[in-house]
């Protein structure tokens, strides 16, 4: 693999992860106040975990590394070279698991936007698309840079995204795809102070943990599985370049129910914590203790043509299936698949599709949810839809907050003030103090009289998202680098451009 | 009896039966049955489940079976048409695999058994396949026809690379492009220059027909 080639940056590299210590600033997220929401018994529980040690020992997990085989091999594992399958001693997994720290602090470019993944707090951030799309025509396109830079200040400026994401499109005009990452990560940092979630192709890992280092901030590097049970070389050199960089990583599935995956949910949480489990050993036998989170991206197969079918309620299931399994372990989770939906559009079905999504994973205890942002699967992202989820994250975090049970909240003294009729409660001092802490009212949708609709020319909450987005243009500019961070994010994309022609990817 | 060895064939693919499709290509073999004949029963078998699965009375996983079962007759009599040095009707040639970075086999896999169902020879060059590794495909067997799968969107971009790459090597224009994949769509499709996409399996072979026949 290699080092990491070592930085050649003016503004200098200082450890953010030091910063959690003696400081309590973070994103507050939403902290989950309700009994989670669960389906299976403790039983069960270890019923599902003794089938994932077993899928662990007998099966095994594929690692297309031949650096991954030897390592593991030197640890205790048995590895299969024709195959490249390890399998894995359940007490080398067990004590592995107990390494995980059960919350962790990320940091971010600026410190109020740092996160402390783990426990009752749930956090949301976007999903992607491959491209953009005309909102009226609901034809994908590519985005321009500037659409894709506003959509970045969008997700910036919205406040229950508390940290982004991959991309959040796959590209924009003319930028050649060998550079969709590192561009993708550069433009993120130039217009947003929020912690960033990374992805990794043709090694591209180097050049955004250097680019973290020069701007000051932790990024995470997720880790992506090719499901069933199947580790890519790139994943675990990606994994290593964190490490060394001493950065977070979080592991994705993304099993298809009935395709990558069994068809029951029980069964594909079983197959998904195999390969996230055969991670977590391979990243904690290197640095003990290492920040990992783990993330499900599961949804059933749509049997007519192949595609994931994002919309269905199995993937609900799998998810609360999930959350619970690991909060068992007590590691951070995540969900992806609330981001994504089957509705080709931003309408009714976008609405039902992500709602319910969206309060079955966040009821049953996710501390990370992928929710804003994607319109049609993964082919397509628009901020409208982003501005819109907002409200949706908006209200399942207020039900996950649940009530504060005090005499105060049960308020008998003004109940028995304010008495039957002629009494109201509308004058009090109670209602004047809870209201607002207890209501969230959506910001998109539609909340007037109906007189004053018609009036208004009879909007929708689509055109109040419309309204929003241009109101975040012309209003929201994140902090923007400092001249030197500029110049060294532009040596490293340099850098990264020298790379891939060198290599054959880049003209 | 032929007629009841080839029906049985037959009814062991719409029966998604591996072992049955196996035993009773073995038996036509043996009974001596033209191989033209077994191979033309299991095309038809095969088309008669795309057609419902087009028609959305199957799923997948029923033309998985299908094409599964059909992958364990198909090259007992393959080797029976080569020993008796038969001319096999070929509708053309096509060199198909999944793109690099994604190492995802059943839809390319399927999509590569349909069209030998149909009469393609077929060059499948695995998952998980550089460019260069369609470029050299390309040299060697010169097909009419490309295919490129990308089950993961993060890989799709990979399709374009390709089609980059044969435009470099001056390749572009004596082969057909076509692509597919969980994540591919239409507007990708015409987005990254590609001659063609459907969805489906069945699609797909339509589209590979539609090629060749002009």
């Amino acid at each position: 693999m290699g080092t990491i080639p070592p930085l050649r940056v003016r503004s200098g590299w200082h450890d953010p992860s030091s910063r959690g210590k003696g400081t309590t600033v973070t994103r507050k997220g939403f902290i989950r106040n309700i009994r989670p929401l669960e389906i299976l018994t403790e039983d069960q529980i270890w019923q599902v975990h003794r089938a994932t040690l077993d899928i662990l020992r007998r099966t095994g997990v594929a690692f297309r590394s031949q650096w991954a085989l030897d390592f593991l091999e030197g640890e205790g594992c048995h590895v299969d070279r024709s195959s490249m399958r390890v399998r894995f001693p359940e007490s080398l997994v067990e004590a592995c698991l107990r390494r995980v720290p059960s919350s962790y602090r990320v940091t971010a470019r600026d410190p109020d936007n740092d996160l402390i993944l783990g426990g009752s707090t749930l956090y949301f951030t976007h999903s992607a698309g491959m491209q953009t799309l005309d909102i009226d025509t609901y034809e994908p396109r590519d985005p321009k840079k500037a659409e894709y830079t506003d959509c970045v200040r969008v997700l910036d400026a919205l406040p229950t995204i508390d940290f982004l994401s991959c991309y959040p499109y796959f590209g924009y005009e003319g930028l050649p795809p060998a550079m969709a990452i590192p561009e993708s990560v550069a433009l993120k940092m130039r217009h947003s102070t929020k912690h960033q979630f990374t992805c990794y192709s043709s090694e591209c890992e180097i050049f955004n943990i250097q680019m973290a280092q020069a701007t000051g901030q932790e990024i995470t590097g997720t880790l992506t599985c090719s499901p069933p049970l199947t580790w890519g070389d790139d994943a675990v050199q990606a994994a290593r370049r964190m490490i060394e960089a001493g950065f977070p990583l979080a592991t994705v599935d993304g099993n298809v129910l009935g395709g990558t995956g069994p068809a029951t949910p029980l069964g594909n949480v079983a197959v998904c914590n195999a390969e996230h489990l055969s991670m977590i050993v391979l990243v904690q036998l290197i640095h003990p203790g290492h920040r990992i989170s783990v993330g499900h991206f599961a949804c059933p197969m749509n049997m007519r043509t192949g595609s994931p079918a994002f919309g269905q309620i199995g993937g609900s299931i799998s998810n609360v299936i999930w959350n619970q399994m690991w909060r068992h372990y007590r590691i951070p989770c995540s969900n992806g698949s609330p981001g994504y939906v089957d509705s080709k559009m931003i309408d009714f079905q976008a609405g039902y599709e992500k709602g319910i999504a969206a309060l079955a994973s966040a009821a049953s205890g996710v501390n990370v949810m992928l929710l804003h942002l994607g319109v049609s699967a993964e082919i397509s992202a628009h901020p409208v839809q982003a501005i819109l989820d907002d409200d949706i994250a908006g209200m399942v975090g207020r039900f996950i907050e649940g009530e504060i049970i005090s005499e105060e909240t049960l308020a008998l003294d003004v109940i028995h003030d304010v008495g039957p009729i002629p009494g109201h409660y509308l004058g009090t001092g109670h209602t004047r103090e809870w209201c607002r802490k207890e209501q969230f009212v959506p910001r998109t949708g539609e909340q007037s009289s109906y007189q004053a609709w018609i009036v208004k020319g009879k909007p929708s909450a689509l055109d109040h998202a419309r309204e929003r987005m241009t109101e975040i243009l012309d209003a929201h500019e994140p902090e923007p680098l400092t001249a030197e961070q500029e110049e060294d994010i532009r040596h490293i994309l340099d850098d990264a451009r020298a790379f891939y022609r060198k290599r054959g990817e880049l003209e | 009896m032929s007629n009841d060895t080839l029906e049985h064939l037959k009814q062991a693919i719409l029966q998604y039966d591996g072992d049955a499709a196996q035993r009773w290509a073995k038996k036509a073999v043996e009974e001596g049955i033209d191989p033209l004949d077994s191979l033309a029963v299991l095309t038809r078998a095969i088309r008669q489940v795309g057609d419902a699965f087009g028609r959305g009375e199957l799923w997948l996983p029923d033309l998985v079976g299908a094409s599964d079962a059909m992958l364990e007759a198909a090259p007992i009599i393959q080797a029976d048409i080569d020993r008796r040095g038969v001319e096999r009707q070929n509708r053309g040639t096509v060199v198909i695999g999944t793109v690099k970075g994604d190492i995802h086999n059943i839809g390319k896999s399927m999509v590569a058994t349909l069209l030998t169902a149909e009469g393609f020879e077929v060059h499948d060059i695995g998952v998980d396949a550089p460019p260069e590794a369609f470029i050299a495909a390309i040299q060697e067997h010169d097909p009419q026809i490309l295919a490129l799968s990308a089950l993961m969107t993060t890989t799709a971009p990979q399709q374009k690379r390709v089609i980059e790459m044969l435009r470099e090597e001056g390749l572009r224009e004596g082969v057909k492009v076509m692509v597919g994949g969980g994540g591919i769509t239409e507007a990708f499709a015409e987005s990254i220059g590609a001659d063609g996409y459907d969805p489906t399996a069945p699609g797909a072979v339509r589209l590979a027909r539609s090629f060749v026949e002009g």
